[in-house]
């Protein structure tokens, strides 16, 4: 039998959430190899468009893994989108013009992510964010046509998944807001790692998407309730739970 | 082959939980918590701004956090 190969693409920019996603994509990595898949990492530098698409072209891996930050409409690499579906400039009017609010959201999102916030200190500053101005690299979404991409990235799933499945992706694990987890001396981030491999590890246990997201469900829910009083551990867990969001076939595996 | 990759936290999570709704922000000082969101980071005192000033991140937290009641 053929193995199933995985890929993963890990950026990591200092101060930035990517310090901790990469902490736990090397952990994917682990995983992995340890289970016996051929594995590529692809990190830090190397996660551009240009070497993300060349590689989904050459590896042709059946689970894509991405670790980064995401946008409504693509995954960020190190300094650029890297997993894209362009929108050309007559569909970004059409969506602005839209009546159909979920579209009018989707467009918003795109240049401004947070949304309105109250507080200041800049948190609401999007200057250095590659989210904004939108992504301009063509549509690579398409490269990963009958593969299962497993993104722990913030939005993706609100319009990448939905135009991932379109183009013939059989499954799609994403997000449909931000992804959410607090940062402490005590490490509580590594909580949040372990409940998002917990996915990763049954599908590469050769769970179904349904089954893998019911294990993932179960531990969600033990660390909910252990941590129920303690409101920035249980609050990010849930909130996360919430806006997971699962596109396309759910009982697809890595072997089928 | 199972992962043991996070055996370290099961021994660094328990806490007294007291009869407080909330009993801390999260396992470290409110001060030294950072919640990340994105491209956002955000002190646990910004994160109760947004849900006190009502605004779009803060009602979807309110919204979150009545669900905490199910649990």
């Amino acid at each position: 039998m053929i193995s199933a190969k995985i890929l993963i693409v890990a950026p990591r920019k200092d101060n930035d959430p990517t310090v901790h996603t990469y902490d736990w994509a090397q952990k994917a990595l682990y995983i992995a190899k340890n289970l016996g898949y051929e594995t590529k990492i692809l990190e830090k530098d190397e996660v551009t468009y240009e070497n993300v698409t060349e590689t989904i072209k050459i590896f042709e891996p059946r689970l894509f893994a991405s670790f980064s930050h995401g946008c409504p409409n693509s995954l960020q690499g190190q300094n650029e989108c890297m997993v894209t579906r362009k929108f050309n400039p007559s569909e970004l009017l059409q969506m602005y013009n839209s009546n159909d609010q979920e579209k009018i959201d989707v467009f918003r999102k795109m240049f401004n992510p947070l949304g309105n916030c109250s507080t200041v200190n800049g948190i609401c500053s999007l200057d250095d964010n590659i989210c904004n101005p939108l992504c301009t690299n063509d549509t690579n979404i398409n490269k990963l046509k009958n593969t299962i991409i497993y993104a722990t990235a913030c939005f993706s799933a609100k319009q990448l998944g939905k135009c991932a499945i379109n183009y013939g992706v059989q499954s799609y694990i994403g997000f449909q807001d931000l992804l959410m987890f607090p940062v402490d001396s005590r490490k509580s981030q590594d909580i949040f790692g372990e409940i998002q491999l917990e996915f990763y590890k049954s599908l590469l246990m050769g769970k179904t998407i349904e089954q893998a997201e019911q294990d993932i469900i179960k531990l969600e829910d033990i660390y909910i309730k252990k941590y129920k009083n303690i409101k920035y551990i249980s609050l990010p867990i849930l909130w996360n739970k919430v806006n997971r969001k699962i596109l396309g076939d759910r009982n697809a595996s890595i072997y089928k | 082959m199972a992962c043991s990759c996070n055996k370290k936290l099961t021994n660094n999570t328990s806490e007294k939980i007291t009869d407080n709704k909330f009993e801390k922000l999260s396992l470290d000082t409110p001060e030294n918590t950072i919640i990340m969101a994105g491209y956002g980071q955000f002190t646990v005192k910004q994160l109760e701004s947004e849900i006190d000033a009502n605004s779009e991140i803060g009602k979807k937290l309110k919204s979150v956090e009545d669900l905490l009641d199910k649990y």
